[in-house]
């Protein structure tokens, strides 16, 4: 006799909440993302590193460029680039991005807030949906002024040999955003990696071990390390920023590497949904 | 909104562990149910998947009519406190409220009503990280407060409160279910149920043990008394005691206590054997005892002996 008397409410209520908006989700997520103050630390340190790193690397340009053999000078955008966004900084937004991503879903594996936040919304996937969409906001804001400010600066340092860059010139365009985009790339690879491993440790040391060294210890003098390399977010990265010096055997297209960018975001994101939608807590 | 909790045949294995073994009870609301079992019981199980948290191996946890995950969102239906220790210390008792509510849709003010009825409105800016246990219980209380709901699960609300809260705690879950509500309570501890609880879920090593009123309890309790009796020569007695159907245990100072049998038919047993009594009492058993009789059989971890 009780059932008879709550079920309708609970339709009805059912009904009204299945309109929840989703901004709702993105909201609690941004809160919780931005009361955390090793947020902001990260990405104001790895930004100041960011700009160092560019920066430097423009100016030593800028003063050696007299030294530089006719054959570079020619060549010379391709430097300009390099000094753009140099691998340096590309680590470093790597580290950072990486850090705050696996960040999003580890602090609450680690202390057991998933199990309040999952009983608060019972639908997993909105929740996973929430953060995956605050960090590539986040994420992708930040490449923006991180990549973008750097560009500025640093061909305003090489302007003053009339060798800097304009963002019209051919080629500038697509190259930023390679290294714009790669940063929630790597913010999605790592909340990925942070919902199959959970822990802080083996999400950050898997992370760092997979998505950061494996790229660099792969040699391009054998095909099969040259495949595998090319297989890599990193050397993607490298082959369409153009900054890919050094004799290269196997060669590869721009395009296949954007598809390496578009498959690894993809499959981050389908795992991280998966993930968490099935398993226990 | 009235709602009731029903398992039925409820069952989790992990491997070859089964962890909850054909669960069936309901909690009605209006009451604080308590939920009782020793570590290891299956309680944390059973409330993990009546949220939802954890699947099933067999059989149903519904609570008003539907299972919990029907809902999109959850605070509005069932408030949960499942581990106190389950919040980020770099936040704010605020923030970490704040990010909760909003991911239901319910108001800052609401945030503040709650901080301040669990009693934690002054230290609301303060980081969780500098709480105490007691602090925490209480901010978990206030998250699974957020939403008003007609259904409240606590697992272990008690741990880590000074006295004055657990009779606040007391006092507020009473209310709770004053209003309607259907309270749901884990412990391991009788005695902090004793004066919380008007219905009571025993459980031990996953399965059902008892499902009844405290009241109905408290009288099983009473069948279970036993009768303290000293005596100049204890093997005589409990040769005798134990001829006429009495269960005894001696113990070291030559006390027995003696099961099965009143005070009275003792002694009359006694004076007919003509073995001298200087002391006859009879114990009630306490809740605990009943209790901890009742699970002796199911304790999951028990100390070892050490000498």
């Amino acid at each position: 006799m009780v059932k008879a008397t709550i079920k309708e409410p609970v339709a009805e209520t059912v009904r009204t909440e299945t309109q929840a908006r989703f901004r709702d989700l993105f909201t609690a997520e941004w809160i919780k993302l931005w009361s955390l103050r090793s947020t902001a630390w990260t990405l104001l340190l790895s930004a100041v590193a960011i700009f160092g790193f560019n920066c430097y690397s423009a100016h030593s340009d800028y003063v050696n460029l007299e030294y530089f053999s006719a054959a570079a000078r020619a060549d010379f955008s391709r430097h300009a680039m390099f000094d753009a966004f140099t691998p340096a900084s590309c680590i470093a937004l790597m580290l950072s991005i990486g850090a705050i991503g696996a960040n999003v879903v580890v602090s609450e594996y680690g202390t057991g807030l998933i199990r309040t936040t999952f009983v608060a919304v019972p639908a997993r996937h909105g929740v996973m949906a929430a953060k995956l969409a605050v960090v590539t906001a986040v994420s992708l804001s930040y490449g923006l002024v991180a990549v973008g400010g750097s560009f500025l600066a640093t061909q305003a340092i090489l302007d003053g040999k009339d060798v800097g860059l304009s963002i019209s010139d051919p080629g500038v365009p697509e190259r930023l955003l390679a290294s714009v985009l790669m940063a929630p790339l790597t913010a999605l690879v790592a909340m990925a990696i942070g919902v199959l491993v959970r822990h802080s440790f083996g999400t950050l040391s898997t992370f760092v071990l997979a998505f950061m060294l494996l790229p660099l210890a792969l040699s391009e003098r054998l095909y099969a390390t040259a495949v595998l390399g090319h297989l890599t977010p990193y050397r993607a990265w490298g082959r369409i920023a153009d900054i890919e010096f050094g004799s290269q055997p196997y060669p590869w297209t721009a395009s296949g590497a954007w598809t390496v960018y578009a498959v690894w975001a993809v499959l981050a994101t389908i795992l991280t949904v998966v993930v968490a939608q099935r398993r226990d807590h | 909104m009235v709602l009731v909790i029903e398992v039925k045949q409820l069952t989790k294995r992990y491997g070859d562990t089964v962890a909850v073994d054909e669960l069936t009870f309901t909690v009605l609301p209006g009451r604080v149910t308590g939920f009782l079992g020793p570590n290891g019981a299956g309680k944390t199980t059973t409330l993990n998947m009546l949220v939802g948290l954890s699947a099933p191996t067999r059989g149903t946890a519904i609570i008003g009519g539907l299972p919990f995950t029907a809902h999109p969102r959850g605070l509005r239906y069932v408030g949960t406190l499942l581990d106190a220790h389950a919040v980020h210390g770099g936040r704010t008792a605020y923030d970490h409220l704040a990010a909760l509510a909003r991911s239901n849709r319910i108001g800052k003010a609401r945030v503040c009503q709650v901080l301040a009825e669990v009693g934690l409105a002054d230290v609301a800016q303060r980081r969780v990280q500098t709480y105490s246990l007691g602090m925490k219980q209480r901010l978990g209380i206030a998250a699974a407060l957020l939403g008003d709901p007609p259904v409240l699960l606590f697992d272990e609300p008690l741990n880590g409160l000074d006295p004055e809260g657990v009779k606040w705690v007391r006092g507020l879950f009473q209310g709770l279910a004053a209003e309607g509500r259907t309270v749901f309570v884990s412990s391991h501890l009788m005695s902090e149920m004793e004066h919380i609880a008007t219905d009571l879920i025993v459980v031990g090593r996953g399965r059902l043990i008892a499902a009844e009123t405290l009241a109905q309890f408290a009288a099983r309790g009473g069948t279970l008394s036993s009768v303290s009796v000293r005596t100049p020569n204890p093997g005589a007695l409990a040769g005798a005691l134990s001829e006429a159907g009495a269960r005894v245990a001696q113990h070291a100072d030559g006390l027995l206590s003696v099961e099965g049998m009143s005070a009275s038919d003792i002694g009359d047993l006694a004076f007919a054997k003509l073995i001298p009594v200087h002391e006859l009492s009879p114990r009630l058993a306490s809740l605990e005892e009943a209790f901890m009789r009742m699970t002796s059989d199911s304790i999951e971890y028990r100390a070892g002996v050490l000498w």
